[in-house]
């Protein structure tokens, strides 16, 4: 099987300081490490590698920093890797992102599955899995907890309000990963190796050969403020917390609230 | 400007259309009255009656139907063709499991930017600007999509639901939309209720009691679970709680956790931070405890009390079971 597992670098978001004054985002020093949920998508992937016999494959479109999550995949059993980079990719949306990723899956591939992390922690929410999937005309699986690895395919069971939801799809697929999903291996000595010898394949629109109107991104961020202040409420005066507790609910039952 | 009106999809649960839906209804008709476009709720579902019903009551100018089972692949493969035909300009979709599914594919069948997990929509003239928390929710980002359709999807209880117009009433329209085979390539084995899951399903909930660090410890969340079964409500929590292992995932509430507006919520020992209140800011009454007078949960508190919740929370329970009998 030829198995394919998406990264994404982000930054440690709790350490950017904000001045919500002159709105100035000051990202000095702040570090940078593989989306939290990526990892379980490399362990999804390698457990069906372990399974069916076969390869797993990393590809990131990012920075040059980014080839340390692709060597930080190396060292866990991931055996090629690809970064994909170009000027023209800068300020991607989601559906250039997934353009971009769908094309150099196209020229590397095919992959009998695709897995990604459910969602990144820097600001954009779980949306490459499914438009992948739309692009690549496959199966779904979304926001997996748990996974079931079939004769032909994969079943999931995933989260859904009240109760789990159990998806199936057959190979090709694309499938992404919560942190509910398995627990990550360490690395071995011998991929600490293996890590470092690890060859990264940059791929440049030079070679994906995407038309520049499909890098057009529709969504553009302006800009940025800082929320509204809020309203301030009434105090209820404490020294009693009997007294307070009385007037809390005499309140609440003359709004209704319960 | 060719394309107008905005959409928003409904999905239903037993026939009846999920709260994000009829909350969507009400902004969007407020959008469109305010650019002079029609309201339209979308409901793909065998029996569409009862939701299309709600629709109106809740804003919709039209209602477009196609009478098939929801699922994802389907849903955006009609989206595409009810697109094609009459060119919407937005489409509102909740940021539901199956509704995140939709929206990523029906973004690229559309071909349609999308803007992700909304707080608010603002419409000046042909401009439409999608306004979503960022960095943690100390800032807000705006977003502009240029081109039309466009997308953007919103989590349950960005918008304060109001009142339904009883009885109001408009023009239904029936669709049919053959879905290819080829379209269905994922399949939806079952749905298996889970008791762990339903009491975590806060998103539903009317009351919360939430708990943050200052509870202390898993036994202090006991005081905040016997509010909860007093009021008929549900338990929250904060980050800090949920880190601390004193609840799990699931009862987070907040930008990373599960985004509520129930009817009253009641925060003890939560001081308040941006991340926290963005999720839970909507709520009709918010009631605060906290020991620290300078906390800034006072400033979103429609109620506050400074005072130990050991103190408090059990009083109030006691108070309420009395006036129960
Ligand atoms: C990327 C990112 C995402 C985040 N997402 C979320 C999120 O989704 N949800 C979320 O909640 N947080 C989130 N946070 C964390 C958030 O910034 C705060 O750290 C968190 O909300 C604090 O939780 P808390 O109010 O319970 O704890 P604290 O801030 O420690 O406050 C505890 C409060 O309890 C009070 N207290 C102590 N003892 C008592 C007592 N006996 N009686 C009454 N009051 C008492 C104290 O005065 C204090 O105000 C996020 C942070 C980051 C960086
Ligand atoms: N730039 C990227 N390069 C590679 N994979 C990505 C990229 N962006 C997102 N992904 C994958 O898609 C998942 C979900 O990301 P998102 O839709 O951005 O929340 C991530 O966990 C990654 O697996």
């Amino acid at each position: 099987m030829k198995i394919l597992v998406l990264l994404k670098e982000v930054p440690v978001v709790s350490e950017i300081r904000i001045d919500r004054q002159s709105l100035t985002i000051d990202r000095s020093g702040v570090g940078k490490m593989m989306n939290p949920a990526d990892r379980h998508a490399i362990e999804a992937a390698l457990a069906l590698a372990d399974a069916k016999g076969g390869e797993v494959t990393a590809m990131t479109m990012g920075q040059e920093s980014s080839e340390s999550i692709l060597r930080d995949a190396a060292s866990l059993g991931v055996k090629a890797a690809y970064r994909l980079t170009d000027r023209l990719f800068s300020g991607a949306d989601t559906l250039t992102t997934a353009t971009v990723l769908k094309a150099a899956i196209d020229a590397t591939g095919p992959y009998d599955a695709v897995f990604c992390g459910a969602s990144t922690i820097d600001g954009v929410t779980g949306q490459i899995p499914g438009k992948l999937g739309t692009m690549l005309g496959c199966g779904i699986l979304t926001n997996a907890c748990k996974i079931e690895i079939g004769d032909t395919g994969l079943t999931i069971d995933r989260k859904a309000g009240t109760g789990y939801e159990k998806l199936s799809a057959a190979f090709p697929l694309v499938c992404s990963v919560t942190e509910d999903a398995n627990t990550p291996r360490k690395p071995s000595i011998k991929g600490r190796t293996a890590s470092k010898k690890l060859v990264i394949e940059v791929m440049d629109n030079e070679k994906l050969q995407i038309p520049a109107e499909s890098l057009k991104s529709p969504s553009r961020v302006l800009g940025l403020f800082p929320p509204a202040a809020l309203e301030k409420g009434q105090m209820i005066p404490s020294q009693d917390p009997e007294e307070a507790v009385s007037e809390l609910v005499g309140i609440l039952q003359g709004q209704a609230a319960f | 400007m060719s394309k107008q009106n905005i959409w928003v999809f409904f999905e239903l649960s037993d026939g009846r259309p999920k709260r994000v839906c009829l909350e969507m209804m009400q902004k969007a008709k407020e959008l469109a009255e305010g650019s002079s476009e029609k309201a339209v709720a979308v409901i793909i579902d065998p029996e569409p009656e009862e939701a299309a019903r709600a629709a109106f009551e809740y804003g919709a100018d039209q209602v477009l139907t196609v009478r098939q089972k929801f699922f994802f692949e389907s849903a955006a493969y009609i989206l595409e063709k009810l697109a094609e035909k009459y060119e919407p300009r937005i489409v509102m979709i909740g940021a539901t499991t199956e509704g995140r599914d939709l929206a990523a594919a029906a973004s690229v069948r559309l071909h349609a930017g999308i803007a992700s997990e909304c707080t608010d929509v603002v419409i000046t003239g042909s401009g439409v600007f999608w306004i979503r928390p960022s960095y943690d929710g100390k800032l807000n980002t705006n977003i502009s999509i240029e081109e039309a359709p466009m997308i953007g999807t919103f989590k349950p209880g960005i918008f304060r639901l109001g009142e339904p117009a009883v009885g109001r009433n408009g023009e239904t329209v029936e669709e049919t939309v053959d879905v290819p085979a080829g379209v269905l390539l994922t399949q939806l084995l079952g749905f298996t209720p889970d008791d762990e899951l339903t009491k975590a399903n806060i998103e539903d909930a009317e009351i919360i009691i939430a708990g943050g660090r200052g509870v202390g410890s898993r036994e202090g969340f006991d005081q905040l679970y016997e509010l909860a079964a007093a009021l008929g409500g549900s338990v929250g929590a904060s980050r800090a709680a949920v880190d601390e292992g004193w609840i799990g995932k699931d009862y987070q509430i907040g930008i990373t956790g599960k985004t509520v507006a129930p009817r009253l919520y009641i925060g003890f020992g939560i001081s308040g931070a941006l991340p926290h209140v963005n999720g839970m800011k909507e709520s009709d009454i918010i009631v605060a405890v906290n020991t620290d007078p300078n906390a800034p949960i006072f400033s979103v508190a429609n109620y506050g009390i400074v005072a130990d919740l050991n103190i408090i929370c059990p009083a109030l329970t006691r108070k309420i079971l009395e006036m129960k009998g």
